[in-house]
């Protein structure tokens, strides 16, 4: 074989291998009809594409009496992951920790999440200690890599739930029983592991 | 002629190679060793172009690019018309997807209120058109 038709023909047989080899692995994923990929193109189907229709929607909520470790979702109409379309989690301060596009793993203030249609401030049922640990996990994450569709493997890329779905992996606590290909923030929210502490729709 | 199927090649390349990374990001580190192969493949169809004239060389190389250095654009611009600096940026990541392991590699830090790898990302269409530009030119080493 010439290396003209090598370099034609090797990414797209690369591409083969590894979706079947991730394929097989992940035969309950293409199985379950809840799956984030499905829910996505359901809802791509009826117009809501990416995180929504975003502008500053002022939902006021109060952030009294938050703890380090405890979640924070926000989502905007239309969106096409769910409810939600972001997260982040509480470090203290007024500050939270979140990964984002341009940002990668990033702190932010959390009056940031007051733009939000939907807001959602969850509460983690664990240990003080587990928190502070998983606290401790993300901020050594901080300047990482964003990518949207980052797997639950490796920690080179993350995004806004599976650098809070490891946090709280890591001490015991999974937000994803069912083991998707990636963690909608919607989950954090259906969770036994949490409880809400206050929530807001405008 | 010739220039088109060039083109066309380091497109379906890029394409191809988009998938196969992305997916191999789920076996780390083999997407490292993917970007790396990437970057060989697009560095030998750069040889290839080595008789071409340097205008179709760079005619090859933009039409290529065209589309990250319209993102890029787009980026820079920081419109925030349907939001469309924010899209951009994140499908710019996706058209990267086949570097993306190698910029994962860069430390975490922060100039200016953006990470390292924010910077890198938005560079590299032009340093994927020096890369190719450079293998593409009829450089020769000898002994004297």
């Amino acid at each position: 074989m010439k290396w003209k038709q090598f370099n034609l023909i090797i990414f797209p047989l690369l591409a083969l291998i590894f979706f079947l080899l991730v394929a097989s692995a992940n035969r309950h994923v293409f199985s379950n009809e809840n799956a984030v990929m499905y829910t996505y193109v359901q809802n791509a189907r009826q117009g809501h594409i990416g995180y929504g229709f975003n502008s500053y929607y002022a939902n006021n909520i109060s952030f009294a009496g938050l703890e380090p470790g405890d979640l924070i979702l926000g989502g905007y109409p239309g969106c096409s992951y769910g409810r939600f379309s972001h997260a982040g989690i509480y470090i203290g301060n007024g500050q939270v920790m979140e990964s984002f596009g341009d940002l990668g793993v990033n702190i932010q203030p959390i009056y940031h999440y007051w733009e939000y249609s939907d807001v959602c401030l969850l509460r983690v049922k664990a240990d003080p200690v587990v928190k502070k640990k998983a606290v401790d996990y993300v901020l050594r994450h901080q300047g990482a890599m964003f990518y949207p569709l980052a797997f639950k493997n490796g920690e080179r890329y993350w995004n806004c739930t599976k650098i809070m779905w490891k946090a709280y992996r890591g001490q015991g606590l999974d937000f994803d029983p069912g083991n998707d290909f990636w963690v909608a923030p919607d989950l954090f929210y259906q969770s036994d592991l949490v409880e809400i502490i206050r929530e807001r729709n405008v | 002629m010739r220039s088109l199927k060039a083109i066309t090649r380091l497109y379906s390349i890029h394409i191809f190679a988009f998938l196969a990374v992305g997916i191999s990001t789920y076996y780390p580190p083999w997407d490292i060793i993917l970007s790396l192969l990437y970057l060989l493949v697009i560095g030998s169809e750069a040889r290839s172009l080595r008789d071409f004239p340097p205008h179709s060389k760079w005619m090859v190389t933009f039409a290529w690019q065209a589309p990250g250095i319209v993102l890029f654009l787009l980026v820079i611009s920081h419109t925030t018309i349907w939001d469309l600096s924010n899209y951009a940026y994140f499908i710019m990541l996706f058209w990267y997807t086949a570097l993306v392991p190698i910029l994962s590699l860069l430390p975490g830090v922060f100039w200016r209120g953006w990470p390292l790898y924010y910077y890198f990302l938005l560079a590299l269409p032009f340093i994927m058109i020096t890369y190719h530009f450079i293998l593409s030119c009829n450089i020769r080493l000898t002994n004297k």
